[in-house]
């Protein structure tokens, strides 16, 4: 026997149907918030998440290599090639600290493994800034179509950033289009590309990264039940001329109520 | 289909995962734990009941404390319709042996028809109650001679006291040997070994909330502790080869979890330990006093240990001081 | 098509289609990329090496009783890691979805065992924890939960075990709440340690992973005990202030006691100030320098 839904009940069920799909759909849209036809909100008012504050460094792992000077020829868990291994070989202790760069440990691949503090805020509102109390160093996050200028690479070189936000259903898919009315995104995560890099170390005993390297992050929180909030930046640093495969850590800071701790030192080569 | 069936459906799609769970049952306020098909843990009446449950009855191994006795027979009757049998005593502590008189008169002999005559049955099993199997140092303990006053009613006495190491019964087709373990936690402690199900029953020989209670008074001692704790690791089976399928032997301590042959080890070794560091001490020349201040049990003060209640740190650590010094 | 099929079909593509929040398909195989903790997480961590460790005294002392004879004594010779070696092993991932067979939603998520760690299966069903009396495995009882598109599963019911593989002990008591971040093709993993026994505070471990292309098998391998020369019922330990590896850190990396000795202080920053005049140069590598 066919069994048929009348037109009627179909006709009361289709709107609750659709506006469901809406809904699922909204909840995950990108770049949702904005008025109905207005501008896309900015970067900074579009956060999914609130990266800004003082954080500090919690250093669980590869202790002997971040809390202290590690060991010459120490290169324990960095896939380097011979190129990098024989660089590596002729770093000298004593040279370093005469050495008029101290540095070298503190660009961008590097510095997040420094102990130390970190300051985030919004320098505007299509850029992030992250200032470190260890080397006193500056990273700039850059959103939207914005350009490099021309110039030396540096150590902290320019970084790109955008929002990464979550997705239902199957990721190989396209993304559903956004919905301007759905309410803003409450998860997601930052990520980072950065090239445009001055040659440095990976560590302080002179494990190196050269001028070709690039670095991608991906910044993501994670709320405890106890009320501690942890930023883990994934980090992953390419290098044909010294790194055999991608040298991929992940590090994790723990978001401080004020900048008690904040003590900004000079680079050091050594400490 | 009408609007309202669809929208229902629908409700039990967007819900559908969430497993449907009927309401908990009643256990008395004690938490019962399902140990195997027939075997259950109960905990919080004292020190924790073993229930093994069968064509034959139940077979209780401990009674709980005396005021815990209604919850625990609110718990059995919820598990099961069928009588308590037996009762084996592991000890002759008030948190093991409080609830015997309430629970086996609860329950019913299997003597129930002794030649014929019933009345002689009733009298040779204070009136056909279960009966209590226990070692003759756990009578000794509960009763008293003629004339003085005893610890406890006469029909919360072992009806079936034993000499041996070793007394074996059977029981809904399953061995269960009732094994002594001299000088251990006191002198008159059992374990109960249901072979079928494979669940060991060790009393307060193995208690995961805190140090061993060693009874030096009543005949407890340290070596007779780390003795027994190693007849209980192996007489638990581990299980090997394939250590992710399941857990092997059960082993239901005193009081806390449900443990296996693993957690039996770890508590073993805890009391090697402290013995050792305090015989290191005894060595050194040092007294209690100064025993107890170098803190030789710290590793495990954390875990096991307490500044406060009937059984602190300072009393453990006594209690291995006088059992390795023969100090009274 | 007819309005009626057409109903029909929208609902049941909705039935079917219709996602739970975020779920990220964390399914597949997952290499770890061992670039931090190299020898900590492989070959395994130097004696009485707990520095950026959070122990506690109870913690310390457990771990300075530690005899690395310990794993041979028989009774133990078959005591596998716990879910904590997620985290503080080298091992990979295999990690696959478990599905109700009439709803065809995501029941379970398990993250594979391998050689010496059982499976994890993270339940997503919302039931009910085991009594606080239930038994502790070798599997610990997970449950888990979306955060947006982050996978949270807090594990508890664990048995005893170690934080690190030299001595530092992880109580029945510990909870690990592990987070599982998915970027593309790279997994992050961060677990994190609660343990009141041996602990002062959280102790935190980050990883990273890739999407292999070769299947990974998930599998622990059985394990038949044999004669590692300590006899049945001898408990290897030091007794207080005998361990011989106390000044192992300082004689190899000229990393000062106090450090080794681990503590919450050694996971921050400013502890490099207190230490910064006794970390002596230890000159070159000589054991275990990688590559």
């Amino acid at each position: 026997m066919r069994h048929r839904i009348s037109k009627g009940t179909l006709t009361q069920l289709l709107p609750f149907m659709v506006g469901l799909l809406m809904v699922q759909t909204g909840l995950y849209a990108q770049g949702a918030g904005g008025r109905q036809g207005g501008p896309p909100p900015t970067p900074k008012a579009a956060a999914p998440i609130d990266l800004t504050g003082y954080w500090v460094s919690v250093v669980t792992e590869d202790w002997r290599y971040r809390m202290v000077m590690p060991l010459a020829g120490d290169y324990q868990g960095v896939p380097m090639t011979p190129a990098a291994r024989k660089v590596a070989d002729t770093w000298d202790l004593e040279k370093e600290k005469a050495s008029p760069d101290q540095c070298k440990s503190f660009g961008a691949p590097s510095l997040l493994r420094v102990p130390g503090r970190l300051h985030i805020t919004w320098q505007d509102d299509q850029t992030l800034r992250m200032d470190t109390d260890a080397g006193k160093q500056t990273r700039v996050f850059h959103f939207g179509n914005w350009q490099a200028p021309a110039g030396p690479a540096t150590l902290q070189g320019d970084s790109v950033a955008q929002w990464e936000l979550p997705r239902p259903g199957d990721p190989r898919q396209p993304p559903p289009p956004p919905d301007p009315n759905a309410p803003p995104p409450t998860h997601g995560s930052l990520k980072v590309t950065t090239t445009h890099l001055k040659g440095g170390y990976l560590r302080k005993n002179g494990v190196p990264y050269s001028d070709n390297a690039n670095l991608m992050e991906y910044y993501d929180l994670l709320r405890e039940h106890n009320g501690d909030l942890w930023m883990v930046v994934t980090t992953v640093t390419t290098d044909p001329m010294y790194l055999r495969e991608p040298f991929m850590v992940s590090t994790h800071f723990k978001k401080q109520p004020s900048d008690a701790g904040w003590n900004p030192t000079a680079c050091s080569a050594t400490w | 289909m009408t609007c309202w069936t669809a929208a229902a459906a629908f409700g039990l799609v967007l819900c559908g995962a969430m497993t449907s769970r009927a309401a908990d049952p009643d256990y008395g306020g004690l938490d019962v734990v399902r140990v195997r098909p027939n075997f259950y843990m109960i905990a919080g009446a004292g020190g924790n009941i073993g229930v093994q449950i069968g064509s034959d009855g139940v077979v209780l191994v401990g009674a709980g404390s005396e005021a815990a006795s209604d919850k625990v027979l609110t718990a059995l009757r919820t598990l099961t319709p069928l009588p308590v049998r037996y009762i084996i005593d592991i000890n002759a502590d008030a948190d093991f042996v409080g609830g015997n008189a309430k629970l086996a008169k609860a329950g019913q002999t299997i003597f129930t028809n002794l030649l014929g005559n019933t009345a002689l049955a009733a009298t040779m099993t204070n009136g056909l109650a279960a009966a209590i199997l226990g070692h003759d140092s756990i009578l000794q303990k509960m009763s008293a001679p003629t004339g003085k006053a005893t610890a406890y009613p006469a029909e919360a006495w072992p009806t079936e006291a034993y000499f041996q190491k070793r007394k074996a019964i059977r029981m809904s087709d399953e061995g269960i040997e009732v094994l002594y373990q001299p000088a251990a936690h006191s002198g008159a402690d059992s374990f109960a070994f249901f072979r079928g199900s494979d669940v060991v029953v060790a009393g307060d020989i193995l208690d995961t909330t805190r140090f061993p209670v060693i009874d030096i008074a009543n005949g407890g001692s340290v070596q007779g502790e780390i003795d027994a704790l190693n007849k209980l690791i192996e007489l638990a089976v581990a299980p090997i080869p394939f250590i992710y399928k399941g857990v092997g032997t059960y082993v239901i301590p005193g009081h806390g979890r449900l443990c296996e042959q693993m957690d039996v080890v770890d508590y073993r070794d805890m009391m090697v330990v402290v013995k050792d560091v305090v015989e290191d001490l005894i060595k050194q020349g040092k007294n209690l006093e100064q025993i107890q201040a170098a803190h030789p049990a710290l590793p495990y003060e954390n875990q096991y240990g307490s500044k406060t209640g009937p059984w602190t740190t300072n009393a453990f650590i006594e209690a291995v001081y006088k059992s390795l010094t023969g100090k009274k | 098509m007819t309005p009626n099929k057409l109903g029909l079909n929208l609902a049941m593509l909705l039935a079917v289609g219709l996602p739970a929040l975020a779920q990220v398909d964390l399914s597949g195989s997952w290499a770890s990329k061992n670039h931090e903790d190299a020898m900590e997480r492989g070959a395994g961590p130097n004696p009485v090496d707990w520095a950026g460790l959070p122990l506690n005294e109870f913690g310390r002392a457990k771990a300075l009783a530690f005899s690395q004879s310990t794993i041979s004594m028989p009774e133990r010779i078959c005591w596998f890691q716990t879910q904590w070696h997620i985290a503080a092993g080298p091992f990979n991932l295999k990690m696959w979805n478990e599905t109700d067979p009439l709803t065809g939603k995501t029941i379970a998520w398990v993250v594979g065992g391998w050689e010496t760690r059982a499976p994890m299966t993270i339940w997503m069903d919302g039931r009910p924890r085991p009594s606080k009396n239930a038994p502790h495995d070798q599997t610990g009882f997970t449950l888990g939960s979306w955060d947006g598109d982050v996978l949270t599963a807090v594990t508890t019911h664990m048995k005893t075990g170690y934080m690190r593989r030299n001595g530092a002990a992880m109580s029945d008591q510990a909870t690990m709440t592990t987070h599982f971040i998915r970027h593309g093709s790279m997994l992050t993993v961060a677990a994190v340690l609660e343990d009141p026994v041996y602990l002062t505070e959280p102790y935190i471990l980050t990883r990273s992973y890739t999407e292999s292309p070769t299947l990974l098998d998930s599998a622990g391998p059985p394990c038949i005990p044999g004669d590692e020369g300590v006899e049945e019922g001898r408990v290897p330990h030091y007794l207080p202030g005998k361990n011989p590896f106390l000044d192992e850190m300082n004689k190899v990396y000229g990393i000062p006691q106090e450090a080794a000795m681990g503590g919450s202080q050694t996971m921050y920053p400013e502890f490099r100030d207190k230490i910064k005049d006794k970390v002596a140069n230890p000159g070159k590598c000589k054991r275990n320098c990688g590559n």
